[in-house]
């Protein structure tokens, strides 16, 4: 288990460094004038800014052992030192700080995944249950086309639907009481601070989001399920004359679930994937909106501020996800 | 090449059986018979790429001719689906808008399959240390979730100077104004689009390529065929690559639901290809999520032919994969 442990441990620190390495690199192929771009841009607001400053931070001028294009690594190597110490640069214009931005946008976004999480399986784990238990039934039958629905339906669409039905609420005659959940005010609210308007702007995009990942929850834990009743054990249950609540909640649900569990590893990437949709359709400032406003600004230190947060996040997560997946399952480690 | 002069010729074989375009019907025939939504899906992708081929023939005006005097009106008889804040007829704009899906949705699929090809099948064919650094290089590769990868790619190559070799040139250049209604009017915009949402796909591709060529490289014809004195390249052109083409084919499949999906959420964010040249997820955004509460059509059009069309593609993909490979099903 420990040698598991650590050979999946050392690749998760290789891959977050070669995903900032990529970003530096990606960001450093534009062509030598955006320092001159961003300079013009900035005039109107920010007039101290030279141009130098911004040559500097983009680490145009950068060189090793006397080539140009070697630079990107200097330029890497001074960012990540910074990040190192937790410092993430500064935005060109405002020369606001980057990490400060990202503490208030993480919160953001984790708690639209966590609650989409929550949400997608509130609806997919009873419904796959079900659906399995009650195998090529109507319930079943039902089930099942929604789920496949679910996995098309662009939630893109789903959030714009939201606002042209209900942004009518007071033509149909509702209460302000109710208007007040479904069209709350724009203006973001942190839910330590107001927790009950927090969650009056957040149920609609995360119900939303859990949508999206309800479909292919469902579809594996019927699967799953499915496969476990045709069990020897779960006959043996069977036959031992147990209720069938019994053989399904004591016997067949563990078993199945474990690998539902390990597709949260995939599943993480779909919500943060979807966030950005969602907080760009119902304005939340999270870390995707963070990300659209900086790449449209030319605000490119802060997009590697993003990136590589989120990087680390889903590399992280998905290496968890791996380490309680093989306790659960021993299976795994000796594979 | 004795052997093959004494074989019977192919036509003798031919000649019994009804002709090949028969036995093709038959074969789609059988194929809408066992797999009805494969079939379905198949019947929107040939409506949606003929749609798209004769879209300027097909569209009523030209869709970026204002009507100021009928903005956002109704679907009615002039305009079948209606008009948006500045008049134009929103069923000629969903119509060229259908170039877009179709071209970008098939161009993304080619290309991802050829990437994922070239890196899969060099990686899993060379193996050691080549497929260690390249198995790490896709680690990187798929670390990050797609969307926040393709808003950075197509930012950076779209705007600033020329960009990336050339090729991102801010707002495209008509190359002729009577070109206008076609997609290459929009050529560099769609070019960078189409590379880098096939990039993306490619990452997760080549994963799944290198494993089929292990499999392959482990049958005993390989052996046979490298002491025969093949070269690397032969082999794998003549014995690799036509045991994973049925692989390619589904894999490419079932990426196309997908790939329209991603063009149209890029393009929802504003970074697909720009305005003027109309796109379903652009259509959504800039008509539909702004203008879309009491004219309900002009989000529920573009949103309802997204959502069929990756329906559709997805089932068609679903349906071949299990006709061509059933070992692959499940999952998902």
């Amino acid at each position: 288990m420990r040698q598991y442990f650590i050979r999946r441990a050392l690749l998760v620190v290789p891959t977050v460094l070669g995903v900032t390495l990529l970003i530096t690199f990606l960001l450093q192929i534009l062509e030598g004038n955006i320092a001159d771009l961003i300079y013009a841009e900035s005039a109107t607001f920010n007039q101290e800014l030279t141009k130098e400053q911004i040559e500097d931070d983009l680490g145009v001028n950068d060189e090793l052992l006397g080539s140009r294009s070697l630079g990107i690594f200097v330029q890497w190597g001074e960012w990540m030192g910074g990040v190192a110490q937790g410092d993430f640069g500064e935005y060109f214009r405002s020369r606001r700080s980057v990490g400060g931005e990202l503490e208030n946008r993480i919160p953001v976004t984790l708690e639209l995944a966590g609650l989409a999480l929550f949400f997608s399986l509130i609806i997919a784990l009873p419904t796959g249950v079900i659906s399995a238990i009650r195998q090529d039934t109507l319930v079943d039958h039902t089930a099942r086309s929604f789920s496949i629905f679910m996995l098309a339906l662009p939630s893109f669409w789903l959030g714009t639907m939201y606002f042209v039905v209900v942004g009518r609420w007071d033509d149909w005659g509702l209460p302000q009481s109710i208007g007040d959940w479904l069209l709350p005010p724009s203006i973001y609210k942190d839910v330590w601070q107001d927790p009950e308007a927090n969650f009056r702007q957040m149920w609609a995009p995360a119900m939303i989001l859990g949508f999206a990942l309800a479909g292919s929850v469902m579809r594996l834990t019927r699967s799953q399920m499915l496969e476990v009743l045709r069990q020897d054990y779960v006959r043996t249950a069977w036959s031992k004359g147990l209720r069938e609540r019994t053989v399904v909640t004591r016997h067949a649900i563990k078993n199945a679930f474990i690998p539902v569990f390990s597709l949260i590893g995939v599943q993480i990437t779909i919500l943060v994937s979807g966030s950005v949709v969602l907080e760009r359709i119902f304005g939340l400032p999270g870390l995707g909106l963070m990300l659209i406003e900086a790449v449209t600004q030319r605000e490119y230190v802060a997009v590697q501020g993003v990136l590589l947060v989120v990087a680390a996040f889903v590399v992280i997560t998905n290496f968890l996800v791996d380490m309680v997946y093989s306790l659960l399952d021993p299976r795994i480690r000796y594979a | 090449m004795a052997v093959r002069e004494q074989a019977i010729p192919l036509e003798a074989f031919e000649a019994a059986g009804p002709p090949a375009w028969r036995r093709w019907l038959a074969g789609c025939l059988r194929f809408a018979r066992r797999k009805p939504l494969g079939a379905f899906g198949a019947l929107i992708l040939i409506l949606t790429v003929v749609v798209a081929v004769f879209s300027p023939w097909i569209a009523r005006f030209p869709y970026a001719e204002p009507h100021f005097s009928d903005a956002l009106q109704s679907p009615n008889g002039t305009y079948w689906f209606g008009t948006d804040s500045l008049g134009h007829d929103f069923f000629s704009r969903m119509v060229i808008g259908s170039q877009v899906t179709v071209l970008v949705g098939l161009g993304t699929v080619a290309v991802a399959a050829l990437l994922s090809v070239l890196v899969g099948g060099i990686s899993g064919y060379l193996g050691g240390r080549v497929d260690m650094i390249t198995q790490r290089v896709v680690d990187v590769w798929v670390a990050l979730p797609p969307i926040f990868l393709l808003i950075t790619f197509l930012s950076v190559l779209g705007t600033g100077g020329n960009g990336f070799l050339g090729l991102g040139r801010g707002p495209d250049v008509a190359l002729d104004p009577k070109d206008g209604d076609w997609i290459w009017y929009t050529f560099f915009r769609s070019s960078v689009v189409i590379f880098s949402l096939g990039i993306i796909f490619a990452g997760y591709g080549a994963r799944i390529v290198r494993s089929a060529v292990l499999a392959v490289k482990e049958n005993v014809y390989m052996e046979a065929a490298r002491s025969l004195g093949a070269s690397n390249v032969r082999i794998m052109l003549r014995y690799v690559l036509p045991n994973i083409m049925p692989l390619i084919i589904i894999l490419a499949s079932v990426n196309l639901g997908a790939a329209v999906l991603a063009e149209a959420t890029v393009s929802f964010l504003g970074f697909g290809i720009q305005r003027p040249f109309p796109t379903w997820g652009g259509l959504l955004d800039v008509d539909g999520r702004v203008y879309g509460v009491g004219h309900e059509w002009l989000s529920l059009i573009p949103g309802l032919a997204i959502f069929i069309c990756v329906y559709a593609f997805n089932m068609l993909g679903d349906a071949l994969r299990d006709v061509l490979d059933p070992r692959l099903r499940g999952g998902r």
